[in-house]
């Protein structure tokens, strides 16, 4: 059981996308009490950072095979299914935290 | 009056908190998010200004190396998020934003258009030939006109290519808004494949790039790659090794931390895209087939994409060294390869080799006119209030239209 969720957001370019990204995540994790750390990575470091990490948010659709749980948040950003990517977001943290 | 003309001399740094702020108020935010909104934007360009100095004291050894000679890399390639970020900087940027939304609500409820474009950022792509006219022409109407101009244009590509895009990338409900990639770099790019298609041989055929890829894949990591810039560039022109290594840790500072403050800027920006785009929501009732138009940002996980961007990063420093007359070598662009190939790859439907010679080509032209346009581009800062010294350019001087339009009419007239 660990104290705080370290949760690692990537996007292409590291710059805008993943910056609104972490901005709509840092919200549902505060409105669900979900103590947690965010980073911010380009897609390409993600094979690099993710032992670091215990959840990987991307902003876009990242096919390549990783040893930690992934989520797609690619619809906070587009304003689509945000209802359901919260939740799942919310679900995940909520099962490392060992709740 | 006096007092706002007080203000306004204070220069973008004092501005655009302001402006932000009375943006947000417009769009409904709250006083203390709109606040901190504004806040945010004018802490990281003044972030952003500090980072170009940095790039600037870094590069000097080399461009003075230059100078003295009278010919070589004697413009400094200052990256898409340095002139993006002073394109924020033009005395009219809000209101342009504010007409751009206002102009988008009134096509959405006449259904001309079915594309929300809450991108706020990358208003840079209209910003950037806004201020370059409103420098070039001396006329802060002109300047407007033309951000408003290519605001609206860029709805337009977006519901274009909004069937494609969704297709190929799978990003539903959405399309791409960016628009140079969009109204420049696409065309070109299905131009490139028509002509593919009647090379016999060459028109049937892909080959995997990964390997070459993997091996090359250290060009991923910005500040790598601004290391070994740096160190080469200081060789090249034969700084003592003290400096080379001085350069080299400077241009990966600049490399890391330029993104770094645009994402400041982002915050703030963000947080007035969301009221933007809850305004708008509010304006059109129920709408239910709306295409909502995004960064190209969003594409780059697409592994065609990603093989590519690798390859064509060492490309690219080649260019420096074969186009004849170049001035600059692309520090900048290196970091903005990225966004020219999405459109290629869309345009090639994946096929790595028509996606390569297509990036290629198209990045060929981009360093070529972002070459011939620099002194335009210098211009252009004088208007921002970010400060440079000597002569700068960028990739935004080679794909965007806009820039490549009222550069050659700024050739032609002037």
């Amino acid at each position: 059981m660990s104290k705080e969720v370290n949760i690692l957001v990537a996007c292409g370019s590291g710059v805008a996308t993943s910056t609104v990204a972490q901005e709509k995540v840092k919200v549902i994790l505060k409105d669900a009490h979900v103590p947690a750390k965010i980073t911010k990575s380009t897609l390409s470091e993600i094979p690099s950072k993710q032992n670091d990490v215990d959840l990987i948010l991307t902003t876009s659709k990242y096919n390549k095979p990783l040893n930690k749980p992934v989520i797609s948040v690619f619809g906070l950003i587009s304003g689509i299914n945000q209802e359901n990517i919260k939740k799942q977001i919310v679900d995940e943290c909520n099962k490392i935290l060992g709740k | 009056m006096v007092i706002i003309q007080k203000i306004l001399d204070l220069g973008p740094v004092v501005m655009l908190p302001i402006m932000i702020f009375l943006l947000g108020l417009f769009f409904r935010m709250k006083i203390g998010a709109a606040l901190k909104a504004g806040l945010l934007v004018g802490i990281g360009f003044q972030g952003l200004n500090l980072v170009v100095n940095l790039l600037m004291s870094s590069i000097s050894p080399a461009t003075e190396y230059y100078k003295a000679m009278g010919k070589g890399f004697t413009t400094v390639d200052i990256g898409f998020a340095a002139i993006g970020g002073a394109s924020w900087g033009v005395p009219f940027a809000a209101i342009a934003v504010l007409i751009i939304v206002a102009i988008n609500i009134i096509l959405l409820r006449l259904k001309v258009t079915n594309v929300m474009n809450i991108d706020i950022w990358n208003f840079i792509h209209f910003l950037i030939p806004g201020a370059l006219a409103y420098a070039l022409f001396g006329n802060i109407l002109l300047g407007l006109g033309v951000t408003v101009v290519f605001g609206v244009l860029t709805l337009y590509a977006a519901q274009k290519v909004a069937p494609r895009w969704q297709e190929y990338f799978g990003l539903e409900g959405t399309t791409c808004s960016t628009f140079s990639f969009i109204t420049l770099t696409y065309p070109a790019s299905l131009l490139i494949n028509k002509i593919i298609d009647f090379i016999p041989g060459l028109n049937k055929v892909d080959i995997s790039m990964d390997k070459i890829a993997n091996k090359l894949g250290f060009f991923g990591d910005p500040a790598v790659v601004g290391l070994f810039v740096g160190i080469f560039l200081g060789i090249l022109t034969k700084q003592p090794w003290a400096v080379c290594l001085t350069m080299a840790i400077g241009i990966a500072a600049v490399l890391n931390l330029l993104p770094r403050m645009v994402s400041v800027m982002m915050e703030g920006l963000s947080s007035v895209g969301n009221s933007v785009q809850e305004y708008m929501k509010r304006k059109m009732g129920n709408e239910t087939k709306l295409n909502i138009g995004m960064d190209i940002a969003l594409s780059l996980g697409d592994p065609a994409v990603i093989t590519v961007t690798v390859l064509c990063i060492p490309i690219v420093i080649l260019f420096a060294f074969i186009i004849p007359n170049m001035t600059y070598f692309p520090v900048g662009l290196l970091g903005a390869v990225c966004y020219v190939i999405p459109m290629c790859a869309m345009a090639s439907d994946g096929n790595v080799l028509r996606t390569f010679i297509s990036s290629v080509i198209n990045l060929f032209f981009v360093v070529l006119l972002s070459n011939y346009f620099a002194p335009e581009a210098t211009e252009m800062m004088k208007v921002t209030g970010v400060k440079v010294s000597g002569m700068i350019t960028d990739g935004h001087f080679g794909f965007n239209i806009g820039n490549i339009i009222i550069g050659f009419l700024s050739k032609v007239l002037r």
